[in-house]
């Protein structure tokens, strides 16, 4: 079995040479390796990390939010063996077909390739997540659980449509996978190795190589026939942008599009519903958590492209207590073992003015919906639509190994809160036409959704696909325009986010990638 | 009429229930020594089970004022 070669220690040399370099070894990477090294490529795989989380090489990560508030850089990807997936919660479902098409009225590019192409690819990935066969047919992952299908929204109204996404529970790929990289002599695996530059020949049309260093000062070249960049999306454009020593502007950035269109699923909780009778249970949050599926009631492709919507989606969260007993709730429940405050005792009085709803409450976390809550808060989920604004940019500062910082100017756009606005309503109006509660409805506008945003760690968009160098960085097979040997890899690669989160749609990107390679090789 | 007064300040705080009741050194040195048990484990160990130990000394305390004074009458 080969050992992992640490960077720092385990190797001197100036320079490593393979058939393929895939820098980063998170989803995609990982990915990648696996397939390639199965179809005897002779991989060299180069993660930042090593295989367990450190602070040192995590502060690579640091960078400002220059725009809205959005998560902390350092906090919302992870760098190391695994990546991203080490905090990954699982959720998968396949992307709608209407979330490959160009929809200009809602300012949606289109994918290059279609729904079909990807399908096979999709189904793939689902497998090797551990994912049901069924993964196509909410109505049966629904009827295996014992609920109604009847109950579903797409049943009883024209316009609705179950998004039901299963939470799979191996989705710790360094973890799972290390053992066969490491077996494997097809694949050799640098750690605690940083690509800082993306070196180009001279004519600009290829990668040389790219250069390595080592927090402890050492650095070497990888070289290789074929580079694939698969470090996250804001990292994909970050070493993009940098490589500038020949072209001027950024690899692969002629059309200005790298770190643009940077994208998440951005959800806000506003309204309340208070259901009746008939409200299917399905809906409730947490009923279906516990049988590891989550169903959001959303629109039909059909409706959301005659009402001009965005992806969404909206999430029932069920309610016992008021918002003050609730975080009182909380901390008294997350606060049994450890040392008490008279904090603790006032939370204490706050949840024993309410000892009915604390007691639903606690029974409900054992059993969900046993008990019909008091109201629903509701969760609105969309896709943002690509923003050219919403943008990943160079700092002028730089990291401990002198590579500029990418820092993120993020911004919501009018077609986000047009959509978060107009498909509320509309789904206040079908939902009470149904006879399943009514709506107490906020008014949604900007500064109502640019204060109570959240996202979802779903970093996507800044590296493209497109059908043409004019409106992206990557072609249909994920090759940089005008750079024969360069490949990006992952969610940066995502024209549009689409209803899904975004893991499971990559590895299936990155299965199509590497039949691609090896189609080309051959 | 006392001794339910007295049962329901032991539920309260203890001491001052057996104090209360009158029901002699031994009762309160116990009560004395639990409440401070449980007032030592909920700021220095576990909250909820100082807690938890502070419910069982006022009801065991109230308990003991019902049957000691019943007793004595």
């Amino acid at each position: 079995m080969a050992d992992f070669i640490d960077a720092r220690t385990d190797f001197d040399g100036e320079e490593v040479e393979g058939s393929i370099a895939i820098i980063g070894a998170g989803a995609a990477g990982i990915t990648l390796a696996r397939e390639l090294s199965k179809a005897n490529r002779e991989v060299i795989l180069i993660e930042s990390g090593g295989l367990e989380l450190e602070g040192d090489t995590q502060a690579l990560y640091a960078g400002q939010n220059l725009g809205l508030p959005y998560f902390n850089l350092a906090a919302c990807r992870l760098r190391y063996f695994g990546g991203t997936t080490n905090h990954w919660a699982g959720y998968c479902r396949a992307n709608d077909e209407v979330d490959y098409m160009e929809r200009p009225e809602v300012g949606l590019p289109g994918w290059p390739i279609t729904h079909d192409d990807l399908a096979p690819y999709v189904a793939r990935a689902a497998t090797s997540l551990g994912i049901a066969d069924d993964f196509f047919d909410p109505a049966k992952l629904i009827a295996d659980k014992g609920f109604a299908v009847d109950d579903l929204g797409e049943r009883q109204s024209p316009i609705l449509e179950t998004k039901v996404a299963q939470i799979a529970e191996d989705i710790r790929l360094g973890k799972n996978h290390r053992d066969e990289l490491q077996a494997n002599p097809n694949v050799r695996i640098f750690l605690h190795a940083n690509a800082t530059n993306i070196n180009l020949v001279p004519s600009g049309n290829a990668v040389d190589h790219i250069a390595i260093r080592t927090l402890n000062g050492r650095s070497f070249r990888v070289r290789a026939k074929r580079f694939i960049i698969a470090c996250h999306a804001i990292e994909n454009a970050r070493l993009l942008l940098s490589s500038n020593d020949v072209a001027k502007e950024g690899i692969g950035n002629a059309s200005d599009h790298v770190g643009r269109h940077f994208m998440d699923h951005i959800y806000i909780t506003a309204s309340r519903f208070y259901p009746s009778a008939s409200f299917p249970k399905l809906y409730d949050r947490m009923v279906l958590r516990k049988e590891r599926l989550n169903a959001n009631l959303g629109f039909t492709d059909k409706e959301l492209q005659k009402s001009g919507l965005l992806q969404y989606y909206l999430r029932f969260i069920p309610r016992f207590l008021s918002e003050t007993n609730r975080s009182s709730f909380e901390n008294v429940q997350a606060g049994f073992f450890e040392p008490g405050s008279l904090q603790y005792l006032r939370d204490l009085a706050a949840v024993a003015t309410d000892p009915i709803g604390a007691l639903k409450l606690a029974y409900s976390k054992r059993s969900p919906g046993r008990f019909v809550p008091d109201h629903y808060d509701l969760e609105h989920r969309i896709e943002q639509a690509p923003n050219a604004d919403c943008r990943v940019v160079l700092s002028e500062n730089t990291d401990v190994l002198g590579s500029r910082i990418a820092d993120l100017d993020f911004k919501i756009s009018d077609y986000d809160i047009d959509t978060l606005a107009r498909a509320q309503e509309l789904m206040a109006r079908e939902v009470s036409a149904l006879g399943w509660g009514r709506f107490q409805l906020e008014t949604i506008d900007r500064s109502l959704v640019e204060s109570r945003f959240l996202g979802h760690y779903h970093n996507i968009g800044t590296t493209r696909m497109a059908s043409d160098p004019t409106n992206g960085v990557c072609n249909s097979d994920s090759q940089v325009f005008g750079v024969d040997n360069l490949y990006m890899a992952g969610s940066s690669l995502f024209p549009s986010a689409g209803y899904s989160g975004p893991t499971m749609m990559l590895i299936a990107l990155s299965l199509r990638l590497a039949d691609h390679i090896g189609r080309v090789e051959a | 009429m006392k001794t339910a007064l007295a049962a329901f300040v032991a539920l309260i705080f203890p001491p001052l229930g057996v104090l209360l009741a009158g029901l002699g050194r031994a009762y309160l040195f116990l009560a004395v020594l639990l409440t401070i048990a449980a007032v030592a484990i909920f700021f220095l160990l576990y909250a909820g089970v100082g807690l938890i130990l502070y419910g069982i000394t006022g009801v065991l305390m109230a308990a003991a004022v019902i049957f000691v004074r019943k007793r004595k009458k």
